[in-house]
């Protein structure tokens, strides 16, 4: 790497935590002085892209005037990438295409700060950041709001293009976890929202009359078009960067914040409350959830120890590279170990919609999978796109029918052609859909078998493919325990292949895997847990004994102790130990 | 052991219509914790089945009218031996939360611009409030 000339002594010590470098990647450039972006990129030592995200509200201080370092140099984006290619280092731009929680005012400038946005329960919505700044978030919902956006994105895209910049730009959608689940932060329910959406029931009224008619019949149909209405707008934010941005335009990332829910602002004003092992479980499902995680928001103290230990373990500089590079499968990166997932739970574009929950649960299917294959399933919120490439036989792919558009639907069919597995709910689904499966399966002269447990169950094969159908609402109306079972019998017939883990409540692990190399041909691959002890207590884990597996070693023993046994690999862990086990897996 | 813990709690009014179409109105708890945590739920289930409407089968603590609200705080006080709650509305949270910038002045919402309801009994009869309160 060239090191611009500059003679370094010893070599670079990386921080634990840098407010300028706050965590994965991020480069907050206008936290330090220009004059020190230098030094701070020479500081950095991973190989992978740096994030810059743009902070409108700094490019812009008053309407219609736009500053990319003609007049402060800490607005100087040109000489920011010009340092970096001098060093060596690739810098990847972040356009937030929502409200950005660890900036004021939620990046917005400050002529825009009008219209705070609103929680679903009603409550102005305040971010606490990592330096316990509160951070307000305004409305993109007001119509000043997009049309101030659409004039910055497109001096932004003209300055880039002037400057001659050959890098990435990525929309940002930043949101957090709820309940498990993703929200965006321009999910808002404020006024600045309440008015569009009446002005959009009037443009409706003009386009749509016989929509207004249902309505007036049915009220529940006023949540769908609020629905409708917020990806419209989202839509039009993410539209008007990529026309003003378009030879760099390289796609919409999902970043999810740790300490980021509206919620969380009472646990992080109190010092008493907040601990750095609540972000665990969090941190997990966001991984589950298929996200780029962000832990900028997390002070220095949070991060400390176990929790910065897993950060770095996890969010490694492939699980990145695969979500810059849009691949669905990270296998490809054979040499670093990725998530191991069994399971894909397609949702779509669902993160307002309020039966995900019924869907997700009330057949007791994530219940089953956070019992038996915690942090194994991905529960993925866009549509099913069939690629030639997909790794489909590990990956047990999950529908459900009233989500499932006839679009998705001909892309499950060619994933069962090519020796895909497919669990479909049926419950909801399009008339149309059924008749084309039916049908389908009748053409092809395809094996079906028709069983009743708990619901209707149809199995169809071909080959290695594998199409079961069963009713999730029937599913839902069984008692816990007979749900558990119902998966325990479905998934066991799949023969998936992994090592049990027993583990002491409060510890946390994870699952990765990679392929094997030229001196590990005895294994198909290899599989590596994780495991962190966030807890203040001496806590033990086993790892149970499978034909198909052979421990090879343990990796970053901090604190924890292994001891071999006829059952398995028995683990005590210290207060904050952490340690990885690897296993080769052989057929 | 500290037994002078307040107690927060942060309520919305609702307008909907039940499923008959009728127009019903509602005040709903949202939050509802002191400076080491939420209360748990057996607390809460606990007190507020006092005060559940019969029939009703979800989890949310929902009351007619803010006479009843402040009822609910009071018995959920000796409950759990706090001297004192504040009840505030998410409107004035977000009157308070306009006039603050830093998490100091955060913390003091719910002081000034919430209604404080003591407990009668004083507050200090049971000693092991933190099992009685939090996970």
């Amino acid at each position: 790497m060239d090191d611009g000339g500059f003679l370094q002594l010893t070599t670079p010590e990386v921080k634990e935590y840098d407010t300028v470098f706050p965590g994965e990647n991020w480069f907050f450039y206008w936290r330090t002085s220009p004059s020190l972006w230098e030094t701070k990129l020479r500081e950095y030592q991973d190989s992978s892209p740096i994030f810059v995200p743009i902070y409108w509200g700094l490019h812009s201080e008053h309407p219609d005037q736009f500053d990319f370092g003609e007049y402060r140099p800490e607005a100087d984006l040109k000489r920011l990438f010009t340092l970096a290619k001098s060093l060596g280092r690739e810098l990847t731009i972040v356009l937030p295409t929502t409200p950005s929680p660890f900036l004021p005012s939620g990046g917005v400038p400050a002529y825009l700060a009008r219209t705070i946005m609103m929680s679903e329960e009603g409550m102005g919505v305040s971010i606490v950041d990592s330096e316990g700044r509160l951070n307000k978030l305004f409305s993109f919902y007001d119509p000043r709001t997009f049309q101030s956006f659409r004039k910055f994105t497109y001096h932004l895209g003209q300055f880039i293009t002037q400057s001659g910049f050959n890098c990435e730009v990525f929309g940002a959608d930043f949101g957090y976890l709820s309940n498990g689940l993703y929200k965006s932060y321009f999910d808002d329910k404020s006024i600045a929202f309440e008015q569009g959406f009446n002005r959009y029931l009037k443009q409706i009224e003009i386009t749509e009359p016989e929509r207004i008619e249902q309505l007036k019949e049915n009220h529940h149909l006023e949540e769908t078009l609020k629905i409708d209405y917020a990806i419209l707008i989202k839509n039009l934010y993410t539209d008007s960067a990529v026309e003003a941005i378009p030879a760099n335009w390289a796609g919409v990332l999902k970043f999810a914040h740790l300490g980021g829910a509206p919620e969380d602002i009472f646990a992080r004003t109190n010092d008493m409350w907040e601990h750095h092992g609540d972000f665990f479980k969090p941190f997990f499902n966001i991984l589950v959830n298929d996200l780029l995680p962000s832990s900028v928001l997390l002070s220095p103290g949070l991060k400390k120890g176990v929790l910065q230990k897993a950060l770095k373990d996890i969010v490694s500089s492939s699980l990145i590279t695969s979500h810059l590079d849009n691949s669905l499968y990270e296998d490809d990166l054979v040499t670093s170990f990725n998530p191991l997932i069994f399971f894909n739970i397609y949702v779509g574009d669902t993160s307002q919609q309020k039966n995900l929950e019924f869907l997700l649960n009330g057949g007791g299917l994530r219940y089953y999978f956070d019992r038996e294959y915690h942090w194994m399933y991905r529960i993925l919120h866009s549509s099913f796109r069939y690629k030639p490439d997909f790794d489909q036989e590990e990956i047990i792919h999950f529908f459900f029918g009233s989500l499932l558009t006839l679009e998705d639907f001909n892309h499950v069919l060619r994933l069962f052609m090519n020796g895909g597995r497919v669990f479909i709910d049926i419950d909801g689904l399009d008339e149309e859909i059924s008749k084309k499966l039916s049908v389908f399966l009748t053409e092809n002269s395809i094996d079906t078998e028709k069983i009743n447990f708990m619901t209707p169950i149809v199995k169809a094969q071909l080959g290695e493919g594998l199409i079961i159908t069963y009713d999730n609402k029937k599913l839902s109306e069984v008692g816990l325990m007979k749900k558990i079972g119902f998966w325990e019998t479905m998934i066991k017939f799949l023969k998936l292949n992994n090592l049990k883990v027993q583990i002491d409540e409060g510890l946390y692990y994870m699952w990765k895997h990679r392929s094997s190399n030229t001196y590990e041909l005895n294994y198909e691959e290899i599989r590596r847990v994780s495991i962190y002890n966030p807890t203040s207590y001496k806590k033990k884990s086993t790892i149970l004994s499978s034909k198909n597996y052979a421990f090879l070693k343990t990796v970053d023993e901090i604190n924890a102790q292994v001891k071999s046994t006829p059952i398995g690999v028995d683990i005590e862990l210290m207060p904050g130990a952490s340690i990885s086990l690897d296993f080769g897996y052989f057929e | 052991m500290r037994n002078n813990l307040h107690l927060n709690i942060l309520y919305q009014f609702v307008e909907s219509e039940d499923s008959a179409g009728n127009n019903i109105s509602f005040y709903k708890i949202i939050h509802f914790f002191s400076e080491v945590g939420v209360v748990t739920t057996t607390t809460l289930k606990k007190v507020y089945d006092n005060y559940r409407p019969p029939g009703a089968v979800s989890d949310d603590c929902l009351f007619s009218s803010l006479d009843q609200l402040g009822h609910f705080a009071i018995d959920i006080c000796k409950e759990v031996s706090a001297p004192e709650v504040f009840l505030l509305s998410a409107q004035d949270y977000n009157i308070g939360l306009d006039s603050c910038n830093d998490i100091r002045s955060f913390k003091e919402i719910f002081r000034r611009y919430g209604t404080s309801i003591e407990n009668p009994d004083g507050g200090h009869r049971k000693k092991n409030i933190f099992g009685k309160l939090f996970n």
